[in-house]
């Protein structure tokens, strides 16, 4: 590429073009061309100290002069810590220049090693290599029918295909895969696809598991119009884990191959949102004590419950109403429910009152009794007690 | 009589929910219950939780802190008033068996019991306590014991707790709805037929009201270090179930096992104990056998009288020695006498300068024992103003000693009454605005930044009426959820005690173990103990306490008296300074009383042009009258008017007029405002004090209106009008909390006497002493040698080869110089200056490296002394000997080979020399002060172009011009009595302004003011008697002006109330 007949109009437009470059990214960098890295790190951080007397900003961000913009150069520009900046200016070193004009032996047993180090790169005596980062390329492949077809068969075998190639891609990253997302376009003038997605319990590069889900959908996928081509691509992974690494490591974390299989399974068959997973959270209100969410979405990680936290977690219905409908409950004087919707209490735990979460908002303020009514349902009843109304919260199963 | 109104001023209204009080009675004694002395468990106050238990018409309640009796005498008092059974205990949480509660059935078992609690206190770092099951085991004899189990399924120990405790153990059941209450008493109810110990019911309660659960969540978190949310689950109580509650609840609660609550009363019954109880008894040993403490007494002081007068006793002071003797006996205080005597003798024995002060003080007998320098044949104070028989309370008596040595003093305490006998007050540290919000803030969850500005916004100590306009300030919105919720933790925690400190002064010392009376603890200090009351606790007891006080002026005087004499001048001492100089005098009425005692304030100094002393007892009187009291009670104005013969005095009758003579009709001391409630209004002495103190304490309306209709109605009765009763209410009501005790003010008048005679006699000396004795009074060294160069004393600056640790004088031909001591030095420190001074005795250092060579100072130490710039002697400059200081080794053994290698010849010239102004700058940084230049002097020229006056040009203005001024913040003060205005001075190069920030102006700049340490203010000028103000009307921030370095300066602005 030309950028000038000049190397000074070369630079300046090198400059122009990156700035420019970077606006389009809606970015907004400082620049400098100089000797070293480190200077041209340092005129551009601190150009405003070192250039207000120019009016052309390209003169000092271009440096032709390293003296003249060493003197200018504040101590802080070598990037050293603070306390040796301090230093430096209390025996009136602060600017670069001035430090340059002292011996450099005299400078570690006053300010440390690391000056003279910082120095050196700075007037590019010492290598400071640029390392790039680049962004990972995303794991795919695509296949192309010559004729659009709708043959399930083909499809799946198509689609098998691609998955033992991003299998191949992700073993070779050591990662592993938590969702794919499968698209296949269909026949059309206009750009039309469907696609399905797998979620995984735990992150794998098996292509067995992959294909298995891929199947378990395809079951139950009509392709009504032919498809043309379809992709594969892997929009979420994490590294790999271990599997049990000694024979009698029983202390593994990790979920069983069995749970991971049936779960990945079931989430197939009645969808990732219906497949929970509870989690034990810390809170005296027993309706916080877990959480639920997708099993596919949360790591696959075990965890153990301390007895009285798994017998606190039993003695909670199974399935707590979102929105708990209310009951009309006939209580005692001392509160205790006597008769729910008309049937008439056998037994009754309780009260258990909880008082908590003012810090969250208006907080919780009830009374929870576990009752058994005559005609058998088992109930967890609450009382609230601010409007006194009773709410069925849940019904033990 | 205690007084709990004391108590009650730190709280915020209380939201309990009125419920009439039931008087019937509940057969229900609480038995386990935390007040907030058990810090950052219990979440209400002592007076709340007696005053509920009433309302609820328990029969008694127990306080039971854990570890602790802090907060017994708050309920004592409260339980008194309420008229509720008290029983004192506490809960014990023993580190090898379970926690037990204790309650002392008589005088002997809380003996035991404090002694127990000492004993963990002692033996465990400050604010901890160790005890085990074999410490309890041995203090058993005559408590009843609680034992406490978590879990009734897991048992243990109770066998041995069965053994110990017979048939005073009983098994505590607390229920809380914790869904399964039914199963958990029938498991308390089986194990205790197993382990035959009787079921008692409680409460573990933590606050008064369920109202309180959200700020005992607050405090759990606080304690836990975690915010709410994070205890959740963790520490939080599931509900508000720990608060007391009303019968009906508890005997649902317990009506399967209704015997648990029975139980209760028999524990109540068994407990006899009340704090009534306890006896103080003085110390006995300071007699000889022969004699008893009277004989002892009267013989010391009439020896001292001997002394006091040489040329024979004047015959008022024999009939004063003799009325006071016999008063003395009559009250029985003559060990309390002896206890002071004994502390002064000690103190003069060592050379310590001491002075007594107070109500007692002032007597002919404290004079004549040596205890005070106030001569009764000089004044008209009267012994009974001091000691009131019908008062009742123990006579007062602080005495002062120079701050540097008061420690020695302490120590001959603990040393001649043992630790089981001595021990300080305590302080009760309490929750104030900004530690309220800290922690509030941070349990909270708000992030430790957002604290950090909300805590910076406020003032430290009071509750602040804009508090929420300062949170909206910082981006907290006061109407938000989180807002409201600050807010309200915020309000309740304010007065909640957060943990217990040492008084500054208070000890108390017992015939018999004090440790029997209250438990004793470790202070954070080394070597020092104290007992678990304040001194409010220690007074409504009657528990006599001692105030052994550090002062720095008497530290002050005493090393001025040294450098007198060392420098070849008369050996004085505080009894030998000339009296009444009128040269002093003049001195003091042109206010130039920069660093002397007292009259050095802004208000002191405006005053004293105005009432112009020339008499020890103006002097006693200039102390007094720039108070709260006499300005909130509108005295000082006729005062000056009556002084200046502007206005008659006027006397309703003939003891009135023997009351306020002295002060021209005017009451001015405490003792005048307490005494003409009893001539003019038929108070009894007892009445007089406690109207004060209903003053003091707690602004009851329902409480002072009552007193103001007696007070009214008895100066009607004795023929005086409605309108001069009205005027005697209002000064009263003045002096209620803020009223300054003649008592105080006479001894303290000497110190103002000696120190302004010093000053004006001796200005080095007096200059030298107080840098010398740092840190005093209100200015800071930078002012102090600032004034003495004005009056032309010549500073020198801090030199290696001349200056010793302190500031020293350099006599050349006729004239004293002053020498900044190397204490001036940031970070140099006394261990050092010592190396430095012995090293410099054989002879003068002779450069940098020999001085490093002969003193082998540490690299840091070798900076510290070149960043104070202190060769100039070795014709080294500060940025020279930095360089030089920065190139030695951390120590010479790090590099042995280069010991001694000079590498800066060549370098040292290169060095660029440092500007004037960065000179300066980097002497306030070193040394907080500059011989050089004032910083503001560099800005002058920008200063001018922007309008802004010097501050010795203000003279030449008029009253009412409109002004711009501009300096660094010496100091803020906002006195409570000044209605939000906030006084404010002002240096730059010439000199000080005075500035008057109404809050308004405040308000407006309240960032600027409160933050900036450099302001451009404009504003109107007043001048009035000699004194300039500038009254402000805008606040600049010199760093705005791009002077930032001018707002960096290290001058640690001092800030008053």
């Amino acid at each position: 590429m030309h950028w000038g007949d000049t190397s000074d109009e070369g630079e300046r437009n090198l400059l122009r073009a990156v700035d420019s470059w970077l606006l389009n990214k809606q970015l907004l960098g400082d620049t400098a061309i100089a000797g070293s890295a480190s200077l041209a790190l340092a005129v551009a951080r601190y150009c405003d100290s070192i250039g207000t007397e120019s009016a052309d900003c390209f003169d000092f961000r271009v440096v032709r002069d390293t003296a003249s913009v060493l003197d200018r150069l504040p101590v802080e520009a070598l990037r050293t810590n603070d306390k040796v900046v301090q230093r430096l200016k209390s025996v009136g070193v602060d600017t670069v220049g001035l430090l340059v004009s002292l011996p450099r032996t005299a400078l570690p047993a006053r300010f440390g090693t690391e000056l003279n180090w910082r120095l050196g790169q700075l007037l590019g005596e010492v290598d400071e290599p640029l390392g790039s980062a680049r962004e990972q390329s995303a794991i795919e492949a695509e296949f192309q029918f010559d004729n659009a077809l709708r043959d399930s068969d083909a499809i799946e075998a198509a689609t098998s295909r691609l998955l033992q190639q991003i299998a191949k891609e992700l073993l070779i990253r050591r990662r592993g895969a938590l969702r794919v997302l499968i698209l296949y376009a269909l026949e059309g003038d206009v750009h039309r696809e469907t696609s399905l997605v797998l979620r995984l319990f735990r992150p794998t590069a098996s292509c067995g598991e992959m294909q298995e889900l891929a199947g378990l959908h395809a079951e139950s996928q009509r392709f009504f119009e032919a498809v043309t081509s379809i992709k594969v691509i892997v929009k979420s992974t994490a590294p790999l884990g271990t599997r049990q690494r000694l024979l009698f490591d029983e202390a593994c974390q990790e979920c069983t191959h069995e749970l991971v299989s049936l779960v990945n399974r079931l989430a197939c068959r009645v969808g990732h949102e219906c497949v929970l997973r509870a989690e034990p959270r810390k809170s005296v209100d027993p309706t916080r004590t877990y959480t639920l969410s997708p099993a596919t979405d949360t790591p696959a990680k075990r965890y153990e419950l301390s007895d009285s936290k798994a017998i606190r977690l039993r003695q909670l219905p199974l399935y707590l109403a979102s929105s708990a409908p209310h009951a009309h409950v006939e209580a005692s004087s001392d509160g205790a429910p006597l008769k729910v919707d008309g049937t008439c209490v056998t037994r009754c735990w309780g009260p258990e009152r909880i008082e908590t979460g003012w810090w969250r908002g208006r907080g919780v303020r009830r009374d929870a009794y576990w009752v058994e009514l005559e005609n058998g349902p088992r109930l967890w009843l609450c009382r609230d007690l601010r409007s006194d109304r009773w709410r069925q919260a849940g019904e033990f199963i | 009589m205690p007084d709990p109104s004391v108590y009650q001023k730190r709280r915020a209204p209380s939201a309990t929910p009125d419920v009439q009080a039931d008087r019937s009675g509940v057969p229900y004694a609480e038995l386990r219950c935390r007040t907030n002395f058990s810090f950052l468990e219990g979440a209400s106050h002592a007076d709340e939780l007696v005053k509920r238990s009433a309302e609820l018409g328990y029969e008694a309640l127990a306080i039971t802190d854990r570890n602790s009796l802090s907060g017994i005498v708050r309920a004592h008092a409260a339980a008194k008033e309420a008229g509720l059974k008290l029983i004192i205990g506490a809960e014990l949480s023993l580190c090898d068996a379970m926690t037990t509660v204790v309650w002392a059935t008589d005088r002997r078992s809380y003996g035991r019991l404090c002694r127990l609690l000492t004993l963990g206190r002692r033996r465990a770092s400050k604010g901890e306590c160790k005890l085990s099951w074999e410490d309890l085991a041995d203090y058993s004899e005559g408590l009843l014991a609680g034992a406490v189990l978590s879990d009734p399924a897991c048992p243990s120990g109770l066998s041995s707790f069965r053994e110990v405790f017979s048939d005073r153990a009983y098994l505590l059941v607390d229920l809380h709805r914790g869904g399964d209450d039914s199963a958990r008493i029938a498991a308390f109810a089986g194990l205790s037929k197993r382990s035959d110990l009787p079921l008692v019911a409680c409460g573990d309660v933590h606050y008064h009201s369920t109202y309180r659960q959200p700020l005992h969540d607050v405090l759990t978190a606080i304690r836990h270090g975690v915010t709410v949310e994070e205890a959740d689950g963790r520490a939080l109580f599931a509900n508000g179930q720990r608060h007391l509650r009303p019968w009906d609840d508890l005997s649902r609660l317990f009506r399967s096992y209704p015997d648990a609550l029975v139980r209760t009363i028999e524990i109540a019954d068994r407990c006899h104990f009340t704090l009534d109880e306890l006896r103080y008894e003085y110390p006995s040993e300071l007699s000889p056998d022969d004699r008893s403490p009277l004989e002892w007494l009267t013989q010391l002081t009439w020896e001292g009288a001997g002394r006091r007068y040489p040329r024979g006793v004047p015959e008022k002071v024999v009939v004063l020695l003799r009325h006071e003797l016999a008063l003395i006996k009559k009250l029985g205080y003559e060990a309390y006498f002896l206890t002071v005597w004994d502390l002064v003798r000690f103190a003069r024995s060592k050379g310590i300068l001491c002075q007594g002060r107070g109500s007692a003080a002032n007597s002919a007998v404290c004079y004549c024992l040596g205890v005070t320098s106030v001569d009764p044949a000089r004044s008209e104070l009267l012994f009974e103003r001091f000691i009131s028989e019908e008062r009742g309370e123990p006579p007062d008596i602080d005495i002062d000693f120079e701050h540097e040595r008061r420690e020695e003093v302490l120590q001959y305490l603990y040393d001649k009454y043992g630790r089981d006998r001595a021990g300080l007050a305590a302080t009760v540290v309490s929750y104030q605005m900004r530690s309220a919000i800290r922690d509030a803030g941070t349990a909270l969850g708000l992030s430790v930044d957002r604290v950090d500005a909300l805590s910076k916004q406020v003032d430290g100590w009071s509750r602040d009426p804009k508090i929420a306009e300062r949170f909206a300030e910082v981006g907290v919105d006061p109407r938000s959820a989180i807002g409201k919720r600050l807010l309200w933790t915020v309000e309740q925690l304010i007065g909640f005690p957060r943990h217990l400190s040492q008084h500054v002064g208070g000890m108390v010392m017992t015939r018999g173990p004090l440790c029997e009376m209250a438990p004793i603890e470790n202070a954070a200090m080394q070597d020092r103990t104290v007992v678990q009351w304040d001194k409010d606790d220690l007074e409504s007891l009657g528990i006599l306490k001692v105030d052994c006080l550090a002062l720095g002026m008497l530290t002050a005087i005493r090393k001025c008296f040294e450098l007198i004499k060392e420098n070849g001048g008369k050996r004085w001492s505080l009894a030998t300074l000339p009296k009444e100089d009128p040269a002093v005098y003049d001195m003091i009425c042109r206010a130039d009383t920069i660093g002397v005692f007292q009259i050095e304030s802004r208000a002191q100094m405006s005053m004293l042009p105005r009432l112009r002393p020339r008499c020890y007892y103006d002097l006693v009187i200039e102390v007094a009258i720039v108070r709260p009291g006499p300005i909130q009670g509108d005295m000082v104005h006729p005062y000056l008017k009556r002084r200046n013969r502007e206005e008659e005095e006027t006397y309703p009758n003939k003891q009135i007029k023997a009351v306020l003579e002295r002060t021209l009709g005017v009451p001015i001391f405490q003792e005048q405002a307490m005494k003409l409630a009893e001539v003019a209004a038929g108070f009894t002495p007892g009445e007089a004090d406690q109207l004060r103190r209903a003053m003091a304490a707690w602004r009851s309306p329902v409480k002072m209106e009552l007193y103001r209709k007696k007070l009214i109605d008895g100066m009607l009765a004795n023929g005086l009008d409605g309108a001069f009763a009205e005027r005697c209410y209002r000064q009263l009501q003045g002096f209620g909390e803020y009223g300054f005790p003649e008592s105080h003010a006479a001894s303290f008048a000497l110190l103002v006497y000696a120190s302004c005679w010093l000053k004006h006699h001796y200005p080095a000396v007096f200059c030298c002493a107080m840098l010398n004795s740092q840190p005093l009074g209100f200015y800071s060294p930078s002012q102090l040698v600032r004034d003495a160069r004005d009056h032309g004393v010549e500073v020198r600056p801090v030199d290696v080869n001349y200056s010793d640790y302190d500031c020293t004088l350099e006599a050349e031909a006729s004239e004293i110089s002053l020498r900044l001591g190397l204490r001036m030095v940031r970070d140099f420190g006394q261990a050092a200056s010592k190396k430095l001074v012995e090293a410099r005795s054989a002879r003068h250092f002779l450069s940098s490296d020999d001085l490093r060579c002969r003193t082998r100072l540490s690299k840091r130490q070798l900076s510290s002394l070149a960043d104070a710039d202190a060769f100039g002697s070795l014709g080294v400059n500060r940025r020279q000997a930095v360089w030089h200081a920065l190139g030695q080794s951390e120590t010479d053994d790090d590099q042995p080979l280069f010991v001694g290698i000079r590498d800066d010849e060549s370098i040292i010239p290169r060095l660029p020399v440092a500007r004037q102004e960065v000179e300066v700058f980097e002497d306030y940084r070193s040394l907080g002060l500059s011989l050089k230049s004032h910083p503001l002097a560099f800005h002058r020229e920008m200063l001018n172009g922007f309008g802004v006056l010097t501050a010795d040009s203000l003279q030449q203005r008029s009253h009412g011009d409109h002004v711009a001024v501009a300096g660094l913040v010496l100091l803020r003060q906002r006195p409570g009595t000044a209605k939000g205005i906030t006084f404010v001075t002002l240096e730059d190069e010439t000199g000080a302004t005075n500035l008057i920030v109404y809050p308004k102006t405040w308000d407006k700049h309240y960032r600027i003011a409160k933050c900036s340490q450099a302001w451009i203010v404009s504003g109107e000028l007043q001048h009035a008697e000699g004194v300039i103000h500038l009254l402000v009307d805008s606040i600049r921030s010199l760093d705005s002006q791009g002077k930032a370095q001018v707002g960096s300066v290290r001058i640690a602005p001092r800030n008053f109330r």
